[in-house]
This record gives structure tokens, C-alpha cells and sequence, in this order.
């Protein structure tokens, strides 16, 4: 019995000590393939999912003509919204220079630069679309979003590529440097400066910062009057809804920062329209002008 | 010499070639400078790399990529060096690999789903992580007499 067992138990050790022998990978090539194969397959899956989910949620790729009954409810805020409200929560206005004069068929000329994937050109374009409209009016606006995947995602906003602006007293200008959808690692350019143009940038925004509005000659605005954050998650009926209502957050930013502008504007005008320069809320932002 | 030798210094002369694409590629990013690589089509070194995607917290991968290949030097100089070599550093260098497989294909699925562009200087060093990985697998480590 113990003749037969003895060998046996050699055998074993044998065994045991040639698998100490073998190498790690030897022992584990296997399992070493499989996590090596899980990681390829699971992690290109994983990776094709993420892009495919977050292109779902890009906002961005939406455009479509601004809602008339939106834009109906935003042309027609009140006089009363504007005059409660006055300068409300603007901060940063527009800073007084004496730059080369604007002019557009005589006409005083507003030069925006922004772009469609830009945050803060998404809170901007709203109080500066409400300060243009008591001197003229648009048409062509188009629903659109910030980029999502920049700061303040998807911030609901209205795009001036295309638009048209009508006005006795001023001539408007938009550039919008770049869309809001992925080239690459870039986003797609929409429009160029002229050399007129990119002298103005060169000269008072050095730094290239959107947004970008030269009023004219005699101010500059660079950056937002609020953030964009009182934006995030709003339909824009809700948007047009808030900013017609003094009580909001919305409002006050939206709206006050409006009459600053319009104060500005004003003084490229030379006071016209009275009806809009001489109302009591405009006067008063005036002094917010630096 | 041994097979487990040569793989060994092909394992760091490998590493010296990562190393060197990693610090050209980070010198790129720090200092501004042009990035030799062609930018038609789908290859677009530039575009790639500076895209959103090309660096972690303002740190690019690159440099990521100097470490990498330096820890692998390391663990094949001392799978060299070492009689018997230590028993840690096979599985070492098997767990390091498998990172650096788990880094390649998320930076792969980044260059072909979300940018849609392949960079070349890129594209080798994932090469060289691949051929780590393979030698990493073939190696025989020299053992103990029994």
C-alpha cells in the first residue's frame, strides 16, 4: 500500500513543483487574454455608448426659427417691466471709449462678435436682442443653444446668424465666429471678420474674448451682463415668460441689463428715439455707463 | 544571449522611443510650437491634439505617456538585472501593460467616435504600448534551479 502511494505522491510533487516553475504569465496567459479582451471590446463599447449618448443630449444640434408666439411675448414687454426693473442685476456694463466711429449707411453701427458654442454669447444675445428691438426690429431669429459640452451646457439662446435687423437709428452687425457643432476638436466656423473688423478686435480685445460688442465707436461691452446660469434647463416660453416678469431672477438680469444697453445706444443716437431714451428707466441707466 | 534577455532590452529600447515621442509631444503642447504631422483628412495630429480630449485636468496625455514608458523601463531593467529576478515584477509589468491597453483603446475610441480624427505621432505610441503588452506576454522569466 505504502509502495504504491509513494509514487504517486512524487508524481504530485512533481507536478506541484514544475507549476511553481512555470512563469506568472504561463500560469495566467488565459485570464490574461480574457481581461486583455474584455478590456478592448468592452471599453471601445463603452466608449461608442458614451459618444452616442452625449451626442443625444447635444442641445447644440438643434436650430430651428425662433417660436412667433416667443417672440411676440419679448417685443412686447411692457414699458412698466422695463421702468420696475430699471438697471436690476446687470453688472458689467459698457465701457466708454473714443474708438473710431462705426457708421452704416450714417447710421451708428453695433458690432457683436460671438459665436454660437459660446456660453456667455447665449446670455448675451437676450438683453441685447431686447435693447435692439426698442430701436428697430428682427427678423429671422433662430432658436439655439450653447454647446454642450462647454461651460453652462446647452444654454438656451437665440442666434443671430441670418437675422436681419431693421432700424431708423442704428445699424446692427452680428458676427458669429463658429457654430455649435463638433469639427474635430474644433467647432465648425460660421463666419469671418472683415479687416475693418479684425482691427476693431485687435485693438480694444486684444485677447479675443466672446462675446465682443463695439457700440459705435464710443463704447465697448466684452463678456456677459449675468451668467448664463439663469438660463440652464428653460423652454423658451419660460424664458420669455420670466423676463416679462419683474419678480424674477431672469428679469432683473435680463431687462436690466437691456436698459443699460439701451442707455448706450441712446447716446449714439443722440437721444432718439425720445419715446425710448427719454423714458425714466433709460435715463437712470445711464449712470451706470462707465 | 537568452531570449528572456533580448526581450528585455527591446522592452527598453522600446521605452526610450515612447519616451522620446512622449517629451517631443508634451513640448509641442507647453511651447506652442508647430507639430510636424500632416492635417488633411482623417489624420490630423493637430486637430487631435488640441482638442478638449487632449489632456486630463490642463495635463496632456503625453506626459502620461513619459511615465508610462519610464516605468517600463524600469521593470524591464530590473527583470535584467535581478538574479532571480524578484517575483513581483512579471505581474508588474502584466498589470502595467493592461493599463496601458485600457488607456489605448479609450484614447482610440476618443479618435474614432468623438474627434473622428487619428493623429500619427499618437498612433505609434499606442503601437509601442501594444508590442509592450505582447512581450510582456511572451517573456519567460530565468527561474531558480530546483
Amino acid at each position: 500500500m505504502s509502495s504504491k502511494s509513494r509514487p504517486a505522491r512524487t508524481k504530485r510533487e512533481a507536478i506541484a513543483q514544475r507549476k511553481k516553475q512555470q512563469s506568472f504569465v504561463k500560469r495566467y496567459r488565459g485570464m490574461i487574454l480574457g481581461i486583455a479582451g474584455v478590456i478592448v471590446f468592452g471599453g471601445l463599447i463603452v466608449v461608442a455608448g458614451l459618444q452616442a449618448s452625449a451626442n443625444r443630449n447635444d442641445r447644440s444640434l438643434d436650430s430651428s426659427p425662433l417660436d412667433p408666439a416667443v417672440f411676440q411675448s419679448l417685443v412686447s414687454v411692457p414699458n412698466s417691466v422695463f421702468q420696475e426693473i430699471g438697471t436690476g442685476t446687470a453688472s458689467n456694463p459698457p465701457q466708454r471709449i473714443q474708438g473710431t466711429s462705426l457708421t452704416e449707411d450714417g447710421k451708428p453701427e453695433i458690432l457683436y462678435v460671438g459665436a454660437e458654442f459660446c456660453p456667455f454669447c447665449a446670455a448675451e444675445r437676450w438683453p441685447l436682442f431686447l435693447a435692439l428691438s426698442r430701436f428697430g426690429s428682427f427678423t429671422g431669429l433662430l432658436e439655439s443653444y450653447s454647446a454642450a459640452d462647454d461651460s453652462f451646457p446647452n444654454t438656451p439662446t437665440l442666434s443671430f446668424y441670418g437675422s436681419t435687423y431693421q432700424s431708423d437709428y442704428l445699424a446692427f452687425t452680428p458676427v458669429e465666429t463658429a457654430t455649435n457643432e463638433r469639427e474635430g476638436g474644433r467647432y465648425k466656423p460660421l463666419q469671418s471678420l472683415t479687416e475693418e473688423q479684425e482691427g476693431i478686435m485687435f485693438r480694444y480685445n486684444n485677447g479675443g474674448g466672446i462675446p465682443f460688442i463695439y457700440l459705435g465707436g464710443d463704447f465697448i461691452l466684452k463678456g456677459a451682463n449675468f451668467s448664463p446660469n439663469l438660463l440652464t434647463g428653460l423652454t423658451f416660453e419660460q424664458i420669455a415668460d420670466r423676463i416679462g416678469d419683474p419678480s424674477t431672477p431672469l428679469g432683473k438680469a435680463v431687462v436690466g441689463s437691456a436698459n443699460v444697453i439701451t442707455a448706450a445706444l441712446c447716446e449714439l443716437t443722440g437721444g432718439e428715439p425720445g419715446s425710448v431714451c427719454q423714458s425714466p428707466e433709460v435715463v437712470s441707466a445711464a449712470s451706470r455707463l462707465q | 544571449m537568452s531570449t528572456n534577455r533580448i526581450i528585455c532590452l527591446a522592452l527598453i529600447a522600446i521605452s526610450v522611443v515612447g519616451i522620446a515621442i512622449s517629451a517631443y509631444l508634451t513640448t509641442v503642447h507647453y511651447a506652442d510650437v508647430e507639430l510636424v504631422c500632416t492635417t488633411d483628412g482623417v489624420v490630423n495630429c493637430e486637430e487631435v491634439l488640441t482638442s478638449t480630449y487632449a489632456d486630463v485636468a490642463g495635463i496632456p496625455w503625453s506626459l502620461g505617456g513619459i511615465a508610462w514608458f519610464g516605468v517600463t523601463a524600469a521593470l524591464a531593467a530590473a527583470a535584467l538585472l535581478q538574479r532571480p529576478e524578484a517575483a513581483f515584477v512579471q505581474p508588474a509589468q502584466v498589470a502595467w501593460s493592461l493599463l496601458g491597453i485600457a488607456t489605448v483603446v479609450y484614447l482610440v475610441g476618443v479618435e474614432l467616435f468623438a474627434l473622428e480624427q487619428i493623429c500619427l505621432w499618437c498612433t505609434a505610441m499606442h503601437a509601442l504600448i501594444v508590442v509592450v503588452f505582447v512581450l510582456h506576454l511572451i517573456r519567460e522569466p530565468e527561474m531558480e534551479e530546483a
